[in-house]
């Protein structure tokens, strides 16, 4: 069911805060994307790469970069399964994602 | 019984359901973006990303490849999980893998690791980089450099072909055939005569505000389907699109846009055309004189009237000069020849032109169906004295158009991929590089053809395509390919050309544009293109490579030439390490590239200045300059004669193909499906050929060279095509298109009208 209007401003908030402090290190402190994409992907905003180029209103593209930054680069994320012809990528956080992520969410 | 089970149903629009279902996508329900977040997102991504498939304009640069079923079709074919690795190599012979289709070649995947060919197994072996590379300068340097042909396909970045042709051009020689030699050479020759360059006129926004489209020999359902949105857009709006195609295409009638979900849901689509003429093959500048015909009688008429003028006084007066010599050919041209040639009645052209007379602003597009002919440089100023008429150029909505295939056709030439090189970048190369260059016109295509036929080329260097495919005379080309002392091809996949490879051979694999390349020290590189409206941008890999083993194109050139050449005048170890340094040299030397490296790196990159778009036309009269060609004696449908066999061909690509590269076996606007070896033809030709719709026919060229060229095994579909036209598929027919004939002054092949005989086969 989608989230209520209410709903999703606080999902906009804690995505907002979330990508806030994973900029705040590295490896994603020069790359807004990244952050954004793996934010999302944590908060369960978006589960794919298509998805969240149109939830964000980005070049899918572009996002598929991120994409392999991500995982290959960052080992956070796992591409479950791909259409080979939209290039469309379904995503996870690995075991290392989770904890990055867990890290990220808790208040300092 | 005929067997015509593989023509299916037609798609009633182009784009739409369709072109989703064959992308595979699934459109997703909207939802609203994150307050706030898209500009942050956005901020940090100016790269972008350039669709590898053609060169039409791109409004949102990095995400059109998604919306565009052939964008999505090359990005996947480049993307693919296959490979070929050395192991394909060692199991199969060359010998043997000239026997699959192209089809079947590409489909194995991406190449992994640089090969070499070894002629005693007959197969390809891995080789190491450097190794490939001290061989292939060492056998360079021991041929007279004009003995080499030095190739380029569009797609070839910017940065790679300026690197390759300041690599050849220091090598020796100016033997630049190119891709653009079998396509738009005619619109380069035509429009530098007319207009001072070789480049459209418009941008993608003048499609906004043009009141008319008049769009010649065109099919951008297939070739370049993002056109399709901008031309509905304009019949939404009011305006007229007049489409000239010999067949009737789906996609210059409706078109369903992808982006339109509600019109996806209720299966709607709107019109792309407002008015659709059939001219016969070769009947295109018949057709624009009889429409010049019309508007020169309309003017006389209103100024005898005393209403204002049709045609444009203040323009011609002011920049253009010649017309009085065109005016005389075009009235002292009778109807009867302009009906005969173009087999579109005086009624016809009239309703036409009467467009042309009504719209303020128009634009003129045209591609293949205009540039394959023996005038086509004719046509191609025939079309821009008819736009001058009303000042249709260097003004907003107005234009001229010509849009290129690949999608950096048009930049390789920019850059320096021309054997007849203006004379102003080699004395740029020369202050710039403190060398001299050599002067003496290369080989175009058919000149490199020649070479090789009469053996006076020794060496073919390929970067990118399939020439073996690409070029007309199939057997022919590979009979001579056979006798190279070297074949290099830096290629993502294998493909025909590499199976005929020289005494020594390489298959050089390269990185595709879809994927990310690193250098040295771990930073991305962009690479830049050029599109048909003359807009250059960036574009960064958004995939890992295919194989570790993989470099880029550029890394690849600049390998060869420090091999070849050495490193005395360029730096190729640090050119190659950072494209950065190839765009400063592209500034010092391209005029008009000034902060390369700046401008490339903002959304849509930046518009390349074309003078003639502002009314600057740099011809040697100084001024727009009518050309005043008679109409051909006679076309190839005339020299049928009305014999029932005998037809004018032309060649084309299906709705799954692009160039040589055929993504699957349907055609499925055109209702074909899992086959390629057909004939288009008017139903009321089969009758008199008596033949049924899928029956098999043989085509025999009609020429006097002495040459055989004939195949066999074709079948008949019915089509609303003119008669005495028939059409078929690129590559397959290019065995019936003869490499000596060619377009006056373009030396393009003449695909586009190939009179054949045509005989029912055996049951």
């Amino acid at each position: 069911m989608p989230p209520d209007r209410a709903d999703k401003e606080a999902l906009a908030e804690d995505w907002t805060r979330l990508v806030a402090r994973l900029q705040g290190n590295a490896p994603f402190a020069d790359n807004a994307l990244a952050a954004g994409l793996f934010a999302a992907l944590a908060l369960g905003i978006s589960a794919d790469s298509r998805g969240f180029a149109n939830d964000f209103g980005l070049s899918h593209a572009l996002v598929l970069r991120e994409v392999v930054v991500l995982e290959d680069e960052m080992g956070l994320i796992a591409v479950t399964r791909e259409d080979p012809r939209t290039q469309r990528r379904f995503l996870a956080l690995t075991p290392e994602g989770e904890r990055r992520a867990a890290v990220a969410r808790t208040p300092a | 019984m005929a067997n015509d089970m593989f023509i299916g149903k037609k798609s009633k629009a182009a784009g739409g359901w369709g072109a989703l279902k064959s992308c595979g996508k699934q459109l997703l329900e909207t939802r609203k973006p994150l307050a706030g977040a898209m500009t942050m997102l956005k901020a940090n991504q100016p790269d972008g990303f350039d669709c590898p498939g053609c060169a039409w304009g791109d409004p949102n640069h990095g995400s059109s490849f998604e919306f565009c079923e052939n964008g999505v079709k090359a990005v996947a074919w480049e993307a693919t999980k296959l490979r070929v690795p050395p192991e394909f190599f060692a199991k199969h012979t060359v010998a043997e893998l000239r026997t699959w289709s192209d089809y079947d070649l590409e489909h194995q995947g991406r190449l992994t690791h640089p090969m070499r060919y070894n002629a005693t197994t007959d197969r390809y072996e891995p080789v190491t980089w450097q190794a490939a590379f001290d061989e292939i300068g060492a056998l360079l340097r021991g041929f007279d450099p004009d003995q080499v042909e030095f190739y380029t396909s569009g797609r070839a970045s910017n940065e790679a072909a300026f690197l390759y042709q300041t690599f050849v051009r220091l090598y020796g020689t100016n033997n630049f055939p190119d891709c653009s030699n079998m396509c738009h050479e005619a619109s380069g020759v035509a429009l530098i005569d007319a207009i001072g360059i070789g480049k459209g006129t418009v941008l993608l926004e003048d499609f906004e505000k043009a009141d008319a489209i008049f769009v010649f020999g065109q099919n951008p359902g297939t070739n370049h389907p993002r056109m399709l949105a901008d031309l509905r857009k304009a019949t939404e709006r009011g305006a007229q699109v007049v489409a000239f195609n010999n067949l009737k295409e789906k996609g210059l009638v409706r078109f369903a846009d992808p982006q339109k979900k509600l019109e996806m849901l209720v299966g709607g689509s709107e019109p792309t055309s407002t008015m659709y003429f059939q001219p016969r093959l070769g009947g295109d500048m018949a057709a624009v004189r009889g429409m010049a015909k019309i508007v020169f009688a309309a003017d006389d008429a209103a100024r005898a009237a005393g209403s204002a003028p049709i045609i444009d006084d203040a323009f011609l007066a002011t920049f253009t000069t010649g017309m009085d010599d065109w005016r005389a050919l075009v009235e002292a041209t009778p109807w009867s020849v302009i009906e005969e040639q173009s087999g579109l009645t005086e009624a016809d052209l009239r309703r036409a032109a009467e467009v042309y007379i009504a719209s303020n602003a128009t634009i003129a597009t045209w591609a293949m169906g205009i540039t394959q002919h023996r005038h086509s440089v004719q046509t191609i100023r025939e079309i821009a004295n008819f736009m001058f008429l009303r000042g249709n150029i260097g003004r907003e909505g107005a234009g001229l158009c010509p849009v290129r295939g690949h999608s950096n056709v048009q930049g390789d030439r920019t850059v320096g991929i021309n054997e007849k090189a203006p004379k102003a970048l080699l004395d740029a190369m020369e202050r710039e590089l403190g060398v001299p260059m050599p002067r003496t016109p290369g080989h175009n295509v058919l000149e490199a053809i020649g070479a090789m036929l009469s053996g006076t080329a020794k060496a073919f260097i390929g970067l990118g395509g399939n020439f073996a495919r690409a070029t007309p005379d199939s057997a022919l080309i590979a009979q001579a390919m056979d006798k190279l002392d070297l074949t290099v091809h830096v290629a993502t996949k294998l493909n025909h050309c590499h199976l005929l490879p020289g005494k020594v051979g390489f298959v050089l694999p390269c990185l595709g544009r879809t994927e990310i390349d690193r250098n040295s020290k771990g930073v991305r590189q962009i690479v830049t293109v050029e599109d048909s409206m003359s807009m250059v941008h960036g574009s960064g890999g958004i995939n890992l490579p295919a194989s570790a083993e993989l470099k880029s194109e550029v890394a690849i050139v600049a390998g060869l030439a420090m091999a070849t050449v050495g490193s005395t005048v360029v730096d190729w170890d640090a050119m190659a390490d950072d494209n950065d340094r190839i765009r400063d040299l592209m500034a010092r030397v391209l005029p008009g590239f000034d902060d390369y490296n700046t401008r490339v790196r903002v959304p849509r990159g930046f518009w390349l200045r074309n003078p003639a778009s502002e009314r600057e036309f740099r011809t040697p009269t100084a001024r727009a300059n009518f050309g005043a060609f008679d109409l051909p004696d006679q076309t190839e449908w005339q020299m049928r004669a009305d014999k029932p066999d005998t037809f004018v061909l032309q060649t084309m690509r299906s709705h799954d193909q692009y160039n040589t590269t055929v993504y699957a076996m349907n055609d499925r606007y055109r209702g074909v499906y899992g086959e390629r070896e057909i004939v288009f033809i008017n139903p009321a030709d089969m009758d008199g050929l008596k033949v049924e719709s899928g029956e098999r026919v043989s085509l025999v060229t009609l020429s006097n060279d002495g040459i055989e060229r004939r195949i066999t095994g074709f079948r008949v579909v019915p089509y609303d095509i003119p008669r005495g036209c028939i059409a078929g598929y690129y590559p397959e027919l290019n065995a019936l298109v003869p490499y000596n004939s060619f377009g006056e002054w373009s030396f393009t092949p003449t695909s586009k009208s190939v009179l054949v005989r045509v005989t029912r086969d055996a049951a």
